[in-house]
């Protein structure tokens, strides 16, 4: 499927504290490896057609890992637990602007999960989602910081990393 | 005054503000810094909101230094705390669900100083803190940082 046009996309932009200029909010994304642990999740966004890690903003009314695993229903089809937190990512001199103009610094839990249930499909937000092998994930222009959010999963680490 | 209500998923009348608060243990590593809240008198850690223009670890030292004087360094994230249960008010009329990453801290530098929102503080042991007016995610804070493991508390 070719990604929907006529979409602004959300832009990120870099500089010293830039972040300041935008409302904090927070978000999550999810590492989900495949059974023999060989490729890794991805979903293609509507508003510009990169591929990147399935999540979203955590809402009120739910914890971290409701949020986490509710947006990957949303967006794969699939069923699936928080395992661990493995980065918070809060770089203030990253600032998301967001088609409507409203500015964010979007403060990121990557969790890694896995499957309980659920079949792979589609959903409004994404156009398409796929397991990529891992080698192949590691080239492709994914969205903003998801490649190392991929590298910091596959180390391992027991400890969340603070970034 | 801030308010503080439980209920079931009552932090959906809110809307979602990141905080974070500090354990620091003395040097024997028994005792948690504790301050004493201005606002309600009530026992906590040191903690705050994380702003925009600052990293989490980089919130999480600033409220330290301005509620104790003493500048840290953050040394790992033990607990996440996002109970839907429960919804901040402030007294401007503002409510909140609060989602808080407890950090384990270390001391750096700086000598222990009263602060405008704070009226005391003291290292204090668990049995000490177990007899306090404290609030209950801080204790389980503290609970969580001396379980010592390396992977985060998701709660």
């Amino acid at each position: 499927m070719q990604p929907s046009s006529g979409k602004n996309p959300t832009k990120v932009v870099y500089g010293d504290r830039i972040s300041k200029e935008g409302k904090l909010r927070l978000g999550c994304s999810a590492v989900l490896f495949s059974n023999d642990g060989q490729a890794v999740l991805l979903t293609r966004r509507t508003d510009n057609g990169q591929w990147c890690l399935p999540g979203g903003m955590i809402d009120p009314g739910e914890s971290v890992t409701e949020g986490c695993e509710r947006e990957i229903f949303e967006e794969t089809g699939l069923i699936v637990r928080v395992v661990r937190l493995t980065g918070v990512y809060s770089n203030p001199n990253r600032l998301t602007i967001y088609p409507d103009g409203n500015k964010a610094h979007v403060i990121v839990l990557n969790f890694e999960v896995e499957k309980v249930g659920g079949v792979l499909g589609l959903s409004d937000e994404t156009t398409d989602a796929q397991f990529f092998p891992i080698v192949e994930a590691e080239k492709m222009d994914l969205f903003h910081g998801h490649a190392e959010h991929i590298r910091d999963t596959l180390a391992g680490n027991k400890a969340t990393l603070i970034k | 005054m801030t308010q503080i209500l439980f209920g079931d998923r009552i932090g959906r009348q809110g809307i979602i503000r990141l905080g974070c608060s500090a354990v620091l243990f003395d040097e024997s590593r028994e005792k948690v810094l504790l301050t004493r809240r201005a606002d309600n008198g009530q026992w906590c850690l040191p903690s705050g909101g994380v702003e925009p223009g600052e990293s989490v670890a980089k919130a999480c030292a600033r409220e330290a230094w301005e509620e104790t004087g003493l500048k840290v360094s953050v040394e790992r994230l033990t607990s996440v705390f996002s109970s839907p249960d429960r919804l901040v008010i402030y007294a401007n009329g503002k409510q909140f669900q609060f989602i808080i990453l407890n950090f384990e801290v270390k001391k750096v530098s700086g000598k222990l100083r009263l602060s405008e929102e704070t009226t005391d503080f003291g290292f204090y042991s668990l049995p000490e803190i177990e007899a306090m007016e404290i609030f209950p995610h801080h204790k389980q804070f503290i609970f969580d940082t001396l379980a010592g493991q390396d992977a985060t508390f998701i709660r």
